[in-house]
């Protein structure tokens, strides 16, 4: 039995395209996750599927050994929870969206332990004082915390999330990670995030999944895992098709694109060409490896 | 996680109480408004005899009967027939997740205006009996009553049948309604194309709203039907919020969308059939009530449902009063005067809200 969250052999496909396959990997419990890769390559779909709200059509998804296709819904509620990229709530205060998280645990209504569970989350957060304000009027920054007190109010123990820093400036990106990293160990919990900015994910997350489309058009899989002290210059290269260095920066490892220095313009102007007509060697030459 | 180590912050019990006295004031204010709505009309009863007929103590025969066989139950069926459209709407608003929906969002109006009129013509339930007092109704309203309600659930059952080979998009389920509902007016069109002119007088009349032909009896069927509508709304009042934040947050917090979306419609229908079938089309108040009320209270169920449902019930006794009232002792059918009432009102809201 695995502890944390497992995945095996995921698929997903659409009737007409094949989104993902035969995606792998495990999140221990107290471990942070971060899924990179190239827009399009289906990391909202794997979230979903993991999460149990799209169905997976192959493989498998468990909690501490446990398929979550045998949970009852309220029980999957309880075990795992899905930060969304977008919120579409309105004219509520925070307090009653973060209290929607309860939902899994409440059999007829609304008590005092969910409430107290709702603050003490709120308060764990520092976004106490944002309780009664309309989630119509809250920044980005306040509404991500606002999102993410719900999901840690079901008291899951898998945290799943979209792009938490996508609507971000950087330092409410470092802010929100860093409080996601602490919850993370102190309370046991898996947490898996999808991130564009790599520098963040090797700042913050414990193991970098890089998933990307295969070359034959067969679905995105994991090509790369890797801690972040190990993850290459040639893994951005392969997930994202685009020359980088990972370089070290007071022992902060930075990722830095290559080649930029010169001239912008012209650089510019070929990589355009390179992407509206990809030379056919570097995608023949480039092999899908699974972790 | 350590959930155990909270409190419950003062300001939200606050904002919790705000919310209660809201929601008391405004039943209070319908009790008033209930009150004078047995008071007053084309006979003005002062409220000791009122009281006095309500407890069967020595009042005039005449009187007694003026308020336990006409003002009672119209002022009863206003009163649940508001609630009824209210709740509908704020239902059909919340699953569907569209401010527009109503109770009339699957084409139920259209549907039983198609069944009446079709029961008139065809069925012979009605021809236009006008006398010299202008006491106009149709024959046979129980053959009109049963037609309607019939073509009222069919419609909302095709719909939700469409939804469904649509996997239960709410956006097929407006569009399914709106294709329906079109396809139901054509229909009475066409019929009212060869019936004679009283019938088609009698088909357009049986479409008016109007509180007054509720007797108790089907006082009591839209009072059950809506008590148990209610009941089981409130208890999903926290499903109905989360669905407010996006069906994909709904399915992650375990809640069952299409199930309840289908299920939820297809009783929202059921509720707003029998109060069309009963009493005619009465617009507006499904529409607006859950908007006016959404501004003053906000989108938590747990107290939208039960404030959109007595503000429905208020604005509906209201404009019922004011229809006996304006042209007396003449009686407009409430259904002209909900929207003159209430577009000041609903106006006066969204203005407010928006400087604030």
């Amino acid at each position: 039995m695995t502890e944390g969250l497992s995945v095996r052999s995921l698929g997903f496909r659409y009737a007409d395209r094949v989104v993902l396959r035969d995606v792998s990997f495990d999140a221990r419990e107290g471990e942070f996750l971060a899924i990179l890769g190239p827009n399009g390559a289906g990391k909202t779909t794997l979230l979903r599927c993991v999460d149990g709200v799209l169905p997976a059509s192959s493989g498998s998804v468990e909690t501490n050994g446990v398929p979550i296709t045998r949970l009852p819904r309220a029980e999957r509620a309880r075990r795992l929870a899905y930060v969304p990229q977008r919120s579409v709530l309105a004219g509520v205060t925070a307090f009653d969206a973060v209290l929607l998280g309860r939902r899994p645990h409440v059999r007829w209504s609304i008590g005092g332990a969910d409430i107290r569970a709702a603050d003490a989350v709120m308060r764990r957060l520092g976004i106490e004082g944002l309780a009664l304000r309309s989630v119509d009027e809250m920044s980005g920054g306040e509404l991500q915390m606002t999102l993410l007190a719900r999901a840690l109010v079901q008291d899951p123990r898998v945290l799943l999330m979209d792009e938490p820093t996508g609507s971000l400036d950087p330092r409410h990106q470092m802010e929100i990670l860093g409080i996601v990293r602490r919850i993370v160990r102190e309370h046991h919990i898996a947490a898996v995030m999808t991130i564009h900015d790599i520098n963040m994910a090797l700042r913050f997350a414990d193991r970098v999944l890089f998933l990307s489309h295969s070359p034959d058009e067969a679905g995105a899989t994991v090509i790369h895992a890797a801690k972040p002290e190990e993850v290459t210059g040639t893994m951005i290269r392969d997930a994202f098709e685009f020359d980088a260095e990972i370089v070290d920066h007071n022992g902060v490892r930075v990722f830095v694109p290559a080649d930029f220095g010169e001239t912008p313009s012209s650089r510019a102007d070929a990589d355009l060409c390179k992407r509206s007509f990809p030379p056919t060697v570097d995608v023949t030459g480039r092999g899908p490896e699974n972790e | 996680m350590h959930l155990e180590q909270g409190n419950v912050p003062d300001g939200y019990l606050r904002y919790v109480a705000r919310k209660r006295t809201l929601l008391t004031g405004l039943f209070l204010l319908t009790c008033v408004v209930a009150i004078a709505s047995v008071c007053l009309g084309a006979v003005r009863i002062p409220l000791p005899d009122v009281l006095a007929a309500l407890s069967g103590s020595g009042t005039a025969p005449r009187i007694s009967a003026i308020v336990w066989n006409i003002r009672l139950p119209q002022t009863l069926t206003a009163i649940f027939a508001g609630a009824s459209l209210a709740l509908c709407g704020t239902l059909s608003q919340a699953l569907l997740r569209n401010p527009l929906a109503s109770p009339f969002t699957l084409g139920i109006s259209n549907a039983a205006a198609f069944g009446g009129a079709f029961s008139i013509i065809f069925l012979g339930a009605g021809r236009m009996q006008s006398t010299v007092a202008d006491a106009v109704r149709v024959s046979n309203p129980l053959t009109a009553t049963s037609c309607a309600f019939c073509f009222s659930v069919l419609a909302s059952a095709l719909v939700l049948l469409i939804a469904r080979a649509g996997r239960s998009k709410p956006e097929v389920m407006v569009l399914a309604g709106v294709a329906l509902g079109s396809l139901f007016t054509a229909g009475t069109m066409f019929l009212q194309y060869f019936a004679d002119d009283s019938q088609v007088a009698a088909a357009v009349f049986w479409t008016f709203g109007d509180v007054s032909r509720a007797t108790w009896r089907e006082l009591a069927i839209i009072a059950v039907v809506f008590a148990g509508v209610f009941s089981g709304a409130s208890f999903f009042a926290l499903d109905l919020n989360a669905l407010e934040a996006g069906d994909e947050t709904a399915r992650s917090l375990g809640i069952p969308v299409d199930v309840l979306r289908v299920l939820g419609m297809g009783v929202v229908s059921l509720l707003s059939a029998v109060v069309v079938a009963f009493l005619g089309v009465i617009g507006f108040i499904g529409l607006v009530a859950p908007h006016m009320l959404r501004r003053v209270i906000g989108n938590d169920h747990r107290f939208l449902l039960p404030a959109s449902a007595v503000a429905g019930a208020c604005l509906l006794l209201a404009a019922d009063t004011a229809a006996r009232l304006v042209f007396a002792p003449r009686v407009l059918p409430v259904s002209v005067l909900t929207a003159f009432l209430g577009v000041p009102v609903f106006l006066a809201i969204i203005l407010r809200t928006r400087t604030a």
